[in-house]
């Protein structure tokens, strides 16, 4: 084998495109030279990617710096997403306050089916990341970064308001008002809005979709279709919500 | 956020080598990350930055490298399960956090590549190479990097550099890599 030769297999091979690869392997072992030249190669390309890392960071950096320094525009309203120690107090006191109302719901109610028990245990509502900044462009922003906003407060009275009266077809928005219904157990109109969301053919949640209609259907008791539904993401580990779809499973 | 087609043809562009499309990657998902990892992940506002501009990094990386061929969730999944578990490791390196089960379990970052991240954590390594290829001329460094790092083919490095000929540009390349090799064993 050439220099040349014995360069271009070096290069596949760190490319990961040489085909008999343990053959290669082999001849590494038996032969320190080829060793060696590999080693040396492979410092040399990580040097080409740590010093094009630090290119592309650089621009993601100026970019970030750009975002940085962007003064705010006019009017802008920007909803408060940091944890502060008051939010932070409000919040410990819902919980505290959703923890009493959960514990008395079940205390005193008459006896629930344990599918909707289950539902309601299991229940995290997606985080936001749909939406963050308004910028003040009238009417209709404002009133969806009130709804989000109290998404995020975990107000989801209000915020079940708020999506209904901004009346939107935006499947986005629909998501996080589907969420809110779930969050107060309201699953019928959920399972309603998930059926939609979860057949829609351009929107990103789709997989989502169709974990929270089953959450749904077995908050309405037809655990059967559901547990159906949650095995087939449990069983599909790409699924974005194969894992809280195997934890679901667990106490089904 | 962005729906299925627009993920998919920004997917296909960057496959395609339109490298400059991680600005859009940032600007499209930088905002909700920040908020998620200040949120649920106790970062601060400065690391989830950070972590999440290695991430479009990791995540532009494993599609040019062919790690990542097919999309099989939204970019923006993608993008927070790499940015999630760089806060986790930046969280447990300022021990926020212990490290954690957060990690468990398959996960698109499964495929991302911590060989590189691993063995050059110590700042003094990082910058020995770097500085092996920043004395390199500047067509060797950009052969080098649009063939080893963008993975280009041979036939778009003549053209976008410019140069004679493909055969002229794969003896370039060899000898640039001659060079580098001599540049990191002195280093």
């Amino acid at each position: 084998m050439n220099t040349e030769d014995q360069q271009d297999r070096i290069d596949e091979y760190l490319r990961g495109n040489l085909a008999d690869r343990e053959a290669f392997e082999r001849t590494l072992d038996a032969n320190p030279q080829l060793n060696e030249e590999m080693k040396t190669t492979r410092l040399a390309l990580d040097a080409v990617t740590l010093r094009e890392e630090q290119e592309l960071k650089e621009r993601l950096r100026k970019l970030e710096a750009g975002m940085v320094n962007e003064s705010p525009q006019a009017g802008a309203k920007v909803i408060p997403l940091r944890h502060n120690r008051r939010a932070g107090w409000l919040t410990t006191v819902a919980a505290a306050a959703l923890v009493l109302f959960v514990a008395g719901y079940f205390l005193f109610r008459p006896a629930p089916g344990a599918s909707g028990q289950l539902a309601l245990s299991e229940f995290e509502p997606y985080p936001n990341i749909a939406y963050s900044i308004t910028k003040g462009a009238g009417n209709a922003a404002d009133q969806r970064a009130t709804a989000y906003a109290a998404y995020e407060n975990g107000d989801y009275a209000t915020a079940e308001r708020e999506f209904v009266a901004l009346n939107t077809t935006d499947p986005v928005d629909r998501f996080y008002f589907g969420q809110t219904l779930l969050a107060q157990e309201k699953y019928a109109p959920a399972r309603d809005i998930f059926l939609d969301l979860a057949t829609a053919t351009d929107f990103n949640l789709t997989q989502e979709s169709a974990y929270y209609l089953a959450f749904a259907n077995i908050g309405l008791g037809q655990t059967t279709e559901a547990r159906e539904e949650i095995t087939r993401i449990a069983g599909n580990t790409d699924h974005p919500m194969n894992r809280e779809a195997r934890q679901l499973l667990e106490n089904l | 956020m962005h729906t299925q087609s627009e993920d998919h043809a920004l997917f296909e562009s960057i496959k395609n080598g339109r490298y400059e499309l991680i600005d859009e990657l940032y600007l499209g998902h930088r905002n909700a990350f920040v908020t998620y990892a200040q949120r649920q992940l106790y970062a601060t506002e400065e690391d989830a930055a950070d972590c999440f501009q290695d991430a479009v990094i990791a995540f532009y990386k494993n599609i040019v490298s062919g790690r990542l061929q097919v999309l099989t969730c939204s970019i923006r999944t993608y993008l927070f399960s790499i940015g999630k578990r760089l806060v986790y490791r930046r969280n447990h390196q300022r021990q926020r956090e212990l490290p954690t089960d957060h990690e468990a379990g398959v996960n698109p970052a499964d495929e991302l590549d911590w060989s590189l991240i691993d063995r050059f954590e110590q700042e003094h390594d990082r910058t020995r190479l770097i500085t092996a290829m920043d004395k390199l001329g500047k067509v060797c460094r950009e052969i080098l990097t649009l063939y080893y790092y963008h993975h280009y083919p041979i036939e778009s490095i003549t053209q976008s550099l410019d140069l004679p000929s493909d055969g002229a540009t794969r003896i370039r390349k060899m000898r640039c890599l001659k060079e580098l090799k001599k540049l990191v064993k002195e280093t």
